[in-house]
C-alpha cells in the first residue's frame, strides 16, 4: 500500500493520525481539531516528498467517524486551506483504529513536470444499458 | 491550468470550498442538494429522486463553467445513506444518465453533512489539447 503515487497529472494522498504498531490514534490527536492539523501535516510530508505543497491541492474527500465532529473539523479545516479552495467532499464512516478523521486528496503536478509526461490514457464510457449495481 | 468553480464560504457542517475544480483535462465536482444559505438539505430536495437531481444540478453548473457536459462524465462515487436509499437511487440516477452513456460508478451507504441522503462525487474528462478525446 502506498500513501502517495503519482500518475498523469496528479499525485494523490492520504492518511490519517494512526499508530500502525498500536493501530490507536496518536497521543498528539487528543482532539479532533489537533488530530485534522496532524492529518494534513502527514500529508503536506507525503506531498513535498513528490515535490508537490498543500497549495497543490484541488479536491479532498474527507471521512469522518461521527457527524458530532463536523463543526470542529470544519474550522480545522479552514485553517488550512487559506489561499485556495479545493473542492470538498464529507462522508461519515468507520475509520481505522479509534480514528476520527481520514483525509484525501488530489494535488495537480506543475505545468513544467506535466509536458514532461505522455498524454493520458483514452477513457471509455460504458454503453450498457442495464448497467446497475 | 487549474481553476476553482463556485467557491463557497463555511457554514456549521461544511468548509470553505469550491463546487468543483478543473485541472488540465480533467473536471472534479461535487454534487449535493446542500441549500447554501442553512448548510441543511434544500426544501426542494424532498424526495430521494428530488435530491439527485438537485446532485446533477450541482454537477451540472461546474460542467458548464468548464466548457463539459454530463456526457464527459467518466467516474461518480456515490452516497447513500440508508440501503433503503438505493432503488429509487439507482432509478433517478439512471434516468440523469445521457442515454448510453453511463460513467463507472460505485455507491457506498455512508453518514453525509447537513441531513442530506445522496451525494454525488463525478470526475469529468474533455479534450486534450491536440483535439483527441479523454
Amino acid at each position: 500500500m502506498s500513501t502517495i503515487t503519482r500518475g498523469g497529472p496528479f499525485a494523490y494522498a492520504s492518511s490519517l493520525a494512526i499508530d500502525v504498531v498500536t493501530m490507536s490514534l496518536v497521543p498528539e490527536a487528543d482532539t479532533v481539531r489537533n488530530e485534522t492539523r496532524l492529518v494534513f501535516d502527514r500529508i503536506t510530508a507525503q506531498l513535498e516528498s513528490k515535490g508537490a505543497s498543500l497549495g497543490d491541492v484541488i479536491k479532498t474527500t474527507c471521512y469522518l467517524r461521527d457527524e458530532s465532529y463536523l463543526a470542529e473539523f470544519v474550522q480545522a479545516y479552514d485553517e488550512v486551506f487559506q489561499s485556495h479552495s479545493p473542492a470538498t467532499h464529507i462522508a461519515i464512516l468507520g475509520i481505522a483504529g479509534n480514528c476520527r478523521v481520514q483525509i484525501e486528496v488530489v494535488a495537480t503536478r506543475t505545468p513544467a513536470e506535466r509536458d514532461e509526461h505522455a498524454p493520458i490514457p483514452s477513457a471509455v464510457n460504458t454503453l450498457d444499458p442495464k448497467e446497475s449495481q | 491550468m487549474t481553476a476553482f468553480i463556485h467557491s463557497q464560504p463555511s457554514t456549521d457542517v461544511l468548509p470553505r470550498r469550491s463546487a468543483g475544480v478543473a485541472a488540465g483535462d480533467f473536471v472534479f465536482a461535487t454534487g449535493n442538494a446542500l441549500d447554501p444559505s442553512t448548510g441543511r438539505r434544500a426544501a426542494t430536495a424532498q424526495t430521494i429522486t428530488d435530491e439527485v437531481r438537485l446532485c446533477f444540478a450541482a454537477i451540472d453548473n461546474v460542467l458548464r463553467e468548464a466548457g463539459l457536459t454530463r456526457s464527459d462524465l467518466v467516474k461518480t462515487t456515490c452516497w447513500v445513506t440508508d440501503e433503503a436509499h438505493r432503488p429509487e437511487f439507482i432509478e433517478a440516477y439512471r434516468a440523469e444518465c445521457a442515454v448510453g452513456v453511463y460513467p463507472a460508478r460505485v455507491t457506498m451507504e455512508a453518514g453525509l453533512p447537513g441531513q442530506c441522503r445522496i451525494a454525488i462525487e463525478a470526475v469529468a474528462c474533455g479534450s486534450t489539447p491536440g483535439g483527441e478525446s479523454c
